[in-house]
Order: structure tokens, then C-alpha cells, then sequence
């Protein structure tokens, strides 16, 4: 039920041609001063400017690609621990991916792949795709051409592209929504036993002779779930009803919806929205501690360029439905493309532009 | 019980009370426990692993976390090795954690989880002898230095390991350890400058702990919640030392954040809280009634009078007229019994508060709902308690008798004077404060007080804080702010006056308790300065303060008042970690406003300097109304 009134929203939302200009003084700060992520002494994308043909044409064959770990050097400990991307198994991977609600094209042949233990951040601005991306993956949309593969621990494939939502979310891929999609009226605690759904075997004859079939079943699903209420830190909300929660909080309790379905493959539309710089802090420490300890491969769509560089292995950007960079975050903080599309064509970028002004520091979170 | 120091209390616990529940803990929503055998086995480990590290006699290990069976295993596991436990509040920053543990000359600091971590390492350069820091929750902590950073079970197995290579080093060590041993340095809190560091021997402990008992008994079943910060001396009395010396449970909440659903759920039948928690209390009951339904408001109105009426002939020793009584079980039936469920309180026997002083009306509350609410009066240099109201002879306005083998006297300087087998051995690295502190075995408490007819010890307040009013009287201004606070509206108060030719008061508004209250009047504001700042809110708190002013004697009345734009704050050293306020700071601190309260200007510009995380700084001015309560002056 819940995916169907999700379904149903993102259909009629409209897509809203906000101001953009908080994320283009993101962006210029963040290509003028860089933000301290991991990989800051290696500022690989002046010295390998990623100039591919078309995103998606080079994307398809990454070991080909200048990338980060190329031209590793003895200084950056990550890239020596880390083996090469092209080497990691690949867990999910969309292929030539087309999309279209009659004559509007809202994905054009997209293509990327997510790989074992990464943080594939997708960005992109407003209307761009991203979404609809993720409904495509988790089976609320039906793409009309490409394929979606899921790739498991052992390599098995498993294809995504004509199954239920349920039955994907089954095959251990979990997703949270941009607008939250819980029952506000049902306590944070039966939220999250509900996520838990597709795990649960019991049908209606177990649930009759409950003491015997059921009881168990459902300890082990409590046991679960308190642990993710550990790990959220949500134990003193733990009977409330959603409904009555701080809008922060919420979100913390929407991951733990997606948390419950034990899901090697995360995907997270815009789990930092609205949210003020600590809610962001504990939500950015929250994913990094379930791709680090959990080992759960994450795909998140995020607009906050500082969460996106700070958290991210790799970043795909689309606009206008097409991948046009894809990258390690240096690369495509880089890109003449994307900041193109976010800044449109006419506005200069050099240094010295508005990024200089003073007023952009100071706005700038 | 015969052992005479901690640890060996332990072990007899262990013996005789085998499989009884020991501690408690919350954790992925149950309650799970460990039986006295387990207690003493994980001590016991823990201590051998300490060993192996390289712990010795009387070595030094800081502890700071939250209440968890971890804290005290580890204080215990220090001890029994002949080591000194020295707890560190939880909230401490970086640069006081680095101030204590480096004063105390700790080897190892057993930190909780990642944020305390974190504080150890922000100041590692400044603690050249801190050899391992062990931690009990390991979220986040992967890729820090494994040279410095150790788990609590690392430890626990290596001590396993040790045991079973020797066994009975264990029990030699404990049979090693000595009734005048240090066993603790309790930090004191601080309201005048730096913390000190107190010296508590077992002997201490145990004798504060036997006090108790003849005066209050408890029995191995009373169940006893530990969410009080367990380096507060209060909590070592009852978490540690009594429980050890009783053989009850202690309970730890899941998180500090639902300690008042844990506090439900445990039911203890034992309380020891500072007056803030009395506090909080109160408005917490005095708001929700506020908010219900009409028949709800009158029937609590109703049966909070017959309460009052009833507690305080009882209180009296007169005799409670057989329709009152019953009025009185009528009441206990529809409402006492209902609130005091929901705050956790119907179980209780014993309800102490200590620390600081707790308003009369607040106390007279409690005993109005039924709660044997009583003061403590001690300081962590006598292990924390000298004076206790006895049961059936408890007066508002003192704090009780002294303990069994306690003297307590008032010297000619009205200074409270007390001697006992309880009075610590000295500060720690602090020659010059013991000698003078402890005089010929009498501990100068700096505490102003007296004694009644009855021998009832009254303190008035802080020698140091006793103001002299224009017309000479002397007075407490705590008296006063005690009395401010009883308004849920009110969160803090300083009363100012010693020097002024009148008395004036600087007051923070309870955010959570004023702010719903503007949102029922339909009141808008944006942040708890606006708030603070509204007519509205100026004329709630006049009205309660020329209430409260009525009660006064006239030289002690607040003349003029401002409503600050923060809350006082303990990051900001305005108040202590114990949440007392550091009265001579915030004097300095706000100066200005001060200066304008003894002005004639309505209103002072301040000017507020906000360091953001990422280390850049703000400046904020608010202008703030200062207001006359139309007491004549």
C-alpha cells in the first residue's frame, strides 16, 4: 500500500523550477576553494579534466578512464587500501536505460553502475531524472527500453527490470522517499516492524496459530528492529506515533523503514532534505556507518554539494534525463559540463566571478 | 556485611547473593541483566586485564560515560587492584576532560563511545600519561589508532587469559586492598573556580553507606535507577557504595533520553535527585495539568488542596481529622496515584534531594502527592550526606538532623563546621586547600547556616554568596531564586543585591514550558530571545514575581528584573556540570546588564559572540527590557 501511494505522488508532483542559486554558490565554492574531503591533496581534476565524448559512452568502460585511482600517489592512504574501481564487483548496474510519460523523455539512455561497498551519489538539477531513476530500479516505474541488472554477493545475476517492487525489495533492495512515506498515524516501532514485511514468512494460517508459527518469527523481526533503533538512536521516540515527530526525525525513522528490509543495495532519494547543518551532520554520519559497518552498497540522490563530496566514492550527474558526468567527486566538481548544468550556459566562471563576491562566503553554509 | 572496602564487598555480595540480579541495564529495548556472580566476574576480568596493561597500585583511571554496568565494573575493577577510579562528567569538553585527567595523573581513561574519544584525542598532546583508552562502544571508532584505543571485552579477554594462567591473583589483589586506601577522587563541583579533587577513602564510602542504612533502611529488593552522572557523588553513595553494601540492583536507563520512561518502568523504590530534577518535576505536572481537560483540572485542584491541607497537619505532627484523611484517600485514588505512575514514582520509599538547596514549596509539593520527599545536606568532602530529615520530622525549611557519629556545628562566623569517620583524607595535590578545609579533623563546609531549637540544621547559603540587604539583615539570595523557580515558567534565576541599595534578579525562561503557554495564548515568536523578549512573557513573570515579592520581607523584594536572552549554560561555565550557577561568573559575565539593572534605563543593548563549529564567530546584538515589579523601594 505504501508503494502504491508513493507511486502515485511522485507521478503528480510537479516539478517545480526552483531558485537555484543557493547550489551554484555551492558549486563555485566548491570548485574555487575546495571542501576538506579525503581526497583534497590529490586535486585530480585540474591535472585530468574528464572529457569523454558523452558521459555514458566512456562511463560504460571505467578502467579506460583517468580515474582517481590511476595516478594514485604514496600520500593518499584510501586509494592505496582501496583496490581499483574497475576490479570491484559490481552489484547493480542500469544499462541504456529509456523512460518517457508519452511524449515527455524523462530518461534517455542512462547507464551506470554501482559497485560492492560503494556511496554512488546522483545528482543533478531539478526535473533532471534522478527519481525517476530510482523508481525505475526499485520497480515503481516500468522503463520501456534497457536493463536493470542486480548483481549478488556470489556474482549470480538477478534482472530488476519487469519485477514487482515487492519482489525486488526481496532481493535485498531497499529504497526511502523523498517525501516521507510512512504511516503517520502507526508508532515509529510498527513503521519499522513493517519494513520488515518482505522478511516475514507467515501467512494467514501462521498468523491463526500465532503462539506456535507466528511468535517467533516476530521476536526475531523485534530483535532487528531495536537494533536499528540503536543504531538510529531513536529509542526514546520508540513508541510515538510518526505522525507527531519532528520532520528531522522522520527522515531518521524513514531510513530505518528501509534499514528494516536488510538490504545489500540502499537507495536514498534526498534523505538530508530540509534538514538544518546537525540533523545533516548525524544523517551523513548514520549513511556512512551503514555503507562502513554494515557494508551496505548505497546509492543516494542528494542536492547538498558539501554532503555529496564529503560522503560519495563516485557521482553521476544527469540533466535532462541524460548522465552527462560521471566520476569520483573531484572529477566532477570539475566538469565544464556539469557545472554548465547548473549554471546554465552564459555565466562565467572564472575565479573572480560572483563566487568572489563577498556576500557568497558568508551565505554559504 | 564485615569486608571493609569495596571490592571485597563485592566479592561477599557475589557469595551470598550468587543469582540475584546485580545490574540492570536497557539495551535494544529490554531490560537484561547480570546476576552479582557476573558482576563480579566481569570486575574481575577487567582488573586482570588492567594488570596485564601494565595497571599498579595505586595508579590512577578516569572514567567518562554515561551510566552504564561498564562505569562501575571499571570503577570497581580499579579499585580492586588497588587502583583510584576518578569519574569525569559525561558533558565535560574537551579542555576540562584534558584539565582532570591530566591533574590526576590518569594512565588509563575508560571512555563510553566515540564522542568521548574523540575529546581524548582533540587533547592527547596535552595527557603524556594516558597509556590506553578502552572503550565499550565501538560505533565509529574503526580506523582510529589500535596503538592508543582498546574495547572493554579486549580487555575483559585478556584478563580471562590472565586468570587462567594465575588463578587467585585476583583475590590476593582484592585481600590487598585497604579500608584507608584512596578509592576514589570525586571531583567537587566547582561554583568558585577550578574543580578540586577530593580524596575519598573505602572507609569513607563504607561508613557514609552504613548511615544511611541505620537511618533509612534499605533491603536487597529495593530497586534503585542510576541516571544521575555517576561521577556526582550522590550517585557513587547510592549506585556503588550502598548498593554494595545493601546487595540491591541498580538499574541503567537505554539513553539519557528516556530515563523518564525507564524511571516508569523500573519503579524504584529508592530516589536520590538534585533539585533541578524536583524541579523539572513540577512544571512538568504543573504544564500537562494546565493543558487537560477541564474536569481533569478541577479534580486535580481539588485533590492537590486536600494534599497540601493534609501534609502539612501531618508534617506538624497534628493529627489529621478522620474527613480530611479520607478526602486524602479519595484523592490518592483519582489523581496522586495516576501522576505519581507516570512519573515514576508510585513505588517510591525513599525520595532524597541534595546538592543544593530545594525550594520549600517544591518539597511541600511532594508531600502533598505523597512522596517522602526529604533533604540531604553534605558535600563531597564527607562522601556526600551529614544531615538527613528524619521520616515524621521533616520541616521545610531545614535540612534534618545529622547522621549517626556526626558532629555537626556552627562556628562564631555562622559557618557549618562537620566531623565524622566520613570526612575525606584531603584534596588531591592540593596541600594548601586541605589545610584550609580541615581544621583538627572539622571539615569547613563554607556553607552560612544554623541550628534550631530542635537541632535542625538550616543552611542558608554559600557563606561566600550571603548578601547583606540595605537595611543590614543578612539574606540568601538562593531563598530567593529557590522561590522564583517554583514558577514553571522560570528556569534559572540570579539574584542580585549585596551591594545595590535594593534587590533585582536576572531570569531565564523555561523555553519548553513558556513557549507552549505563548502558543496557546497565540502568541508568535520565532527563537527563545524573542520569546524572552515579549510583553506577554515580561508581564507572566511580573505577575509571579509581585506574588512572590508579597511573602518577602520588604528589604528583600525584587525591584527590577530582566528576562536574559539565553539560557545559562554549562559549556559556557555559567553553570557547573552539576548544574549549579557559578554565581561570581555570571556576575562578571554580564556586567552590563547588571550595571543597568541598578540604573534607570529600560532597556541594555547586548552584544552576543556566537562561535559556529566550523570555528568563525558572530556577533548578534539584542536590546534587553528591564522592568519594574512595582515594589516600593
Amino acid at each position: 500500500m505504501t508503494r502504491r501511494r508513493a507511486a502515485a505522488s511522485d507521478l503528480s508532483q510537479t516539478r517545480l523550477a526552483q531558485c537555484l542559486f543557493e547550489r551554484i554558490l555551492q558549486i563555485h565554492r566548491t570548485s574555487s576553494a575546495p571542501v576538506a574531503t579525503g581526497d583534497d591533496d590529490l586535486d585530480l581534476g585540474d591535472r585530468h579534466p574528464v572529457c569523454g565524448p558523452s558521459g555514458s559512452e566512456w562511463y560504460n568502460f571505467p578502467a579506460l578512464i583517468p580515474t582517481h585511482e590511476d595516478s594514485v600517489t604514496a600520500s593518499d592512504s584510501r586509494a592505496q587500501t582501496t583496490p581499483r574501481r574497475g576490479e570491484v564487483p559490481c552489484r547493480l548496474e542500469v544499462s541504456n536505460l529509456g523512460l518517457s510519460f508519452g511524449g515527455v523523455v524523462a530518461l534517455r539512455d542512462v547507464s551506470l553502475d554501482v559497485r560492492q561497498g560503494e556511496i554512488v551519489a546522483i545528482i543533478g538539477p531539478n526535473g533532471a531524472g534522478k527519481t525517476s531513476l530510482l523508481n525505475c530500479i526499485s520497480g515503481l516505474y516500468r522503463p520501456q527500453v534497457g536493463k536493470i541488472v542486480l548483481y549478488d554477493r556470489e556474482g549470480e545475476q538477478e534482472e530488476l527490470t519487469r519485477r514487482p517492487p515487492h519482489r525486488i525489495a526481496a532481493l535485498g533492495v531497499a529504497r526511502s522517499f523523498q517525501n516521507i512515506e510512512l504511516f503517520r498515524q502507526m508508532s515509529v516501532l510498527d513503521n519499522l516492524m513493517l519494513g520488515r514485511h518482505v522478511r516475514m514468512k507467515g501467512g494467514i494460517l501462521d498468523a491463526a496459530l500465532y503462539w506456535w508459527r507466528q511468535l517467533p518469527e516476530e521476536i526475531t523481526a523485534r530483535r532487528r528492529v531495536e537494533e536499528i533503533i540503536d543504531f538510529l538512536e531513536i529509542q526514546s521516540i520508540r513508541h510515538q506515533l510518526v505522525g507527531t515527530l519532528a520532520y528531522g526525525l522522520q527522515k531518521r525513522v524513514e531510513l530505518g523503514r528501509a534499514l528494516a528490509v536488510e538490504p545489500e543495495v540502499l537507495l536514498l532519494d534526498e534523505p538530508m532534505a530540509g534538514m538544518n547543518s546537525e540533523e545533516k551532520e548525524d544523517m551523513a554520519r548514520f549513511v556512512l556507518d551503514i555503507n562502513e559497518e554494515w557494508g551496505v552498497t548505497t546509492a543516494l540522490i542528494e542536492h547538498d554539494m558539501g554532503v555529496v563530496m564529503d560522503l560519495s566514492d563516485w557521482v553521476v550527474v544527469l540533466d535532462f534525463g541524460e548522465v552527462i558526468a560521471a566520476g569520483t567527486p573531484d572529477q566532477v566538481r570539475a566538469d565544464e559540463k556539469v557545472i554548465k548544468a547548473y549554471l546554465g550556459e552564459e555565466m562565467p566562471v572564472a575565479p573572480g566571478g560572483p563566487s568572489a563576491a563577498p556576500g557568497a562566503q558568508s551565505a554559504a553554509p | 556485611m564485615s569486608a571493609d572496602t569495596l571490592p571485597r564487598l563485592l566479592v561477599e555480595q557475589a557469595q551470598e547473593r550468587r543469582t540475584q540480579v546485580a545490574l540492570r541495564e536497557k539495551e535494544y529495548g529490554i531490560w537484561e541483566t547480570f546476576t552479582w556472580e557476573q558482576y563480579l566476574e566481569r570486575v574481575q576480568n577487567f582488573s586482570l586485564g588492567m594488570l596485564s596493561l601494565g595497571l599498579v597500585a595505586g595508579d590512577k583511571v578516569a572514567i567518562v560515560g554515561d551510566n552504564r554496568p561498564e562505569w562501575v565494573i571499571a570503577e570497581l575493577a580499579a579499585q580492586s587492584v588497588g587502583g583510584v577510579s576518578m569519574g569525569v562528567y559525561q558533558d565535560c569538553v574537551a579542555s576540562e576532560v584534558e584539565y582532570l585527567v591530566h591533574f590526576a595523573d590518569a594512565v588509563f581513561v575508560v571512555a563510553e563511545d566515540q564522542e568521548q574519544v574523540d575529546k581524548i584525542l582533540e587533547v592527547r598532546e596535552g595527557l603524556p600519561r594516558v597509556r590506553k583508552v578502552i572503550y565499550y562502544d565501538p560505533r565509529g571508532l574503526r580506523g582510529y589508532d589500535p596503538d592508543l584505543l582498546l574495547a572493554f571485552e579486549e580487555v575483559e579477554e585478556l584478563g580471562r587469559k590472565r586468570a587462567r594462567e594465575k588463578p587467585g591473583e585476583f583475590k590476593e589483589c582484592v585481600e590487598r586492598t585497604r579500608s584507608q586506601d584512596v578509592a576514589i577522587l570525586a571531583s567537587t563541583s566547582g561554583t568558585t573556580g577550578t574543580p578540586k579533587l577530593a580524596m575519598l577513602t573505602h572507609a569513607n564510602l563504607i561508613t557514609m553507606a552504613e548511615k544511611i542504612q541505620s537511618v533509612d533502611p534499605a533491603e536487597p529488593g529495593d530497586d534503585f535507577l542510576s541516571f544521575l552522572p555517576l561521577p556526582w557523588i550522590g550517585e557513587q553513595m547510592i549506585s556503588v557504595a550502598f548498593s554494595l553494601l545493601v546487595g540491591f540492583p541498580v538499574d541503567f536507563p537505554e539513553e539519557p533520553e528516556t530515563v523518564q520512561e525507564n524511571l516508569r518502568e523500573i519503579g524504584p523504590r529508592m530516589l536520590f535527585a538534585p533539585p533541578r530534577i524536583w524541579e523539572n518535576m513540577l512544571s512538568d505536572v504543573q504544564v500537562k495539568v494546565e493543558d487537560s481537560s477541564r474536569l481533569k483540572r478541577g479534580v486535580y485542584d481539588w485533590a492537590i488542596g486536600v494534599g497540601y491541607r493534609s501534609a502539612d497537619l501531618r508534617l506538624r505532627s497534628e493529627a489529621v481529622p478522620t474527613m480530611l484523611r479520607l478526602r486524602r484517600r479519595v484523592a490518592e485514588l483519582v489523581c496522586f496515584l495516576w501522576i505519581k505512575d507516570k512519573l515514576g514514582l508510585r513505588r517510591l520509599k525513599h525520595a532524597y534531594t541534595g546538592g543544593a538547596a530545594l525550594g520549600p514549596d517544591i518539597i511541600r509539593f511532594f508531600h502533598a502527592l505523597g512522596v517522602n520527599l526529604k533533604q540531604i545536606y553534605g558535600q563531597t568532602e564527607v562522601s556526600g550526606i551529614s544531615v538527613i530529615h528524619r521520616d515524621g520530622d521533616i520541616k521545610f525549611q531545614t535540612v534534618g538532623l545529622p547522621v549517626p557519629d556526626t558532629e555537626v556545628r556552627v562556628d562564631d562566623s555562622g559557618e557549618i563546621l562537620t566531623r565524622s569517620s566520613a570526612v575525606f583524607v584531603g584534596y588531591y595535590k592540593n596541600s594548601e586547600a586541605t589545610e584550609e578545609t580541615l581544621v583538627d579533623g572539622w571539615l569547613h563546609t563554607g556553607d552560612a547556616g544554623y541550628l534550631d531549637e530542635d537541632g535542625h540544621l538550616i543552611v542558608i547559603d554559600r557563606a561566600k554568596d550571603v548578601m547583606t540587604l540595605a537595611d543590614g539583615t543578612r539574606f540568601s539570595p538562593q531563598f530567593i531564586e529557590n522561590k522564583l523557580k517554583f514558577s514553571p515558567y522560570i528556569r534559572e534565576a540570579v539574584v542580585f543585591g549585596g551591594d545595590g541599595p535594593y534587590v533585582t534578579s536576572m531570569i531565564t525562561i523555561d523555553y519548553a514550558n513558556t513557549g507552549k503557554w505563548a502558543e496557546k495564548g497565540q502568541i508568535p515568536y520565532t527563537t527563545f530571545t524573542d520569546l524572552a523578549q515579549k510583553d506577554e512573557v515580561y508581564e507572566l513573570v511580573g505577575e509571579h514575581l509581585s506574588r512572590m515579592n508579597e511573602d518577602l520581607p520588604e528589604a528583600a523584594r525584587i525591584q527590577r528584573f530582566v528576562l536574559l536572552h539565553k539560557e545559562l549554560d554549562a559549556d559556557d561555565a555559567e553553570l557547573t556540570r552539576t548544574r549549579k550557577v557559578r554565581r561570581r561568573f555570571v556576575a562578571e559575565r554580564y556586567e552590563e546588564i547588571i550595571k543597568a539593572l541598578y540604573g534607570s534605563e529600560s532597556a541594555v543593548a547586548v552584544e552576543t559572540v556566537i562561535s559556529y563549529q566550523d570555528g568563525r564567530t558572530a556577533t548578534t546584538r539584542t536590546e534587553l527590557r528591564i522592568e519594574g515589579t512595582g515594589a516600593p523601594s
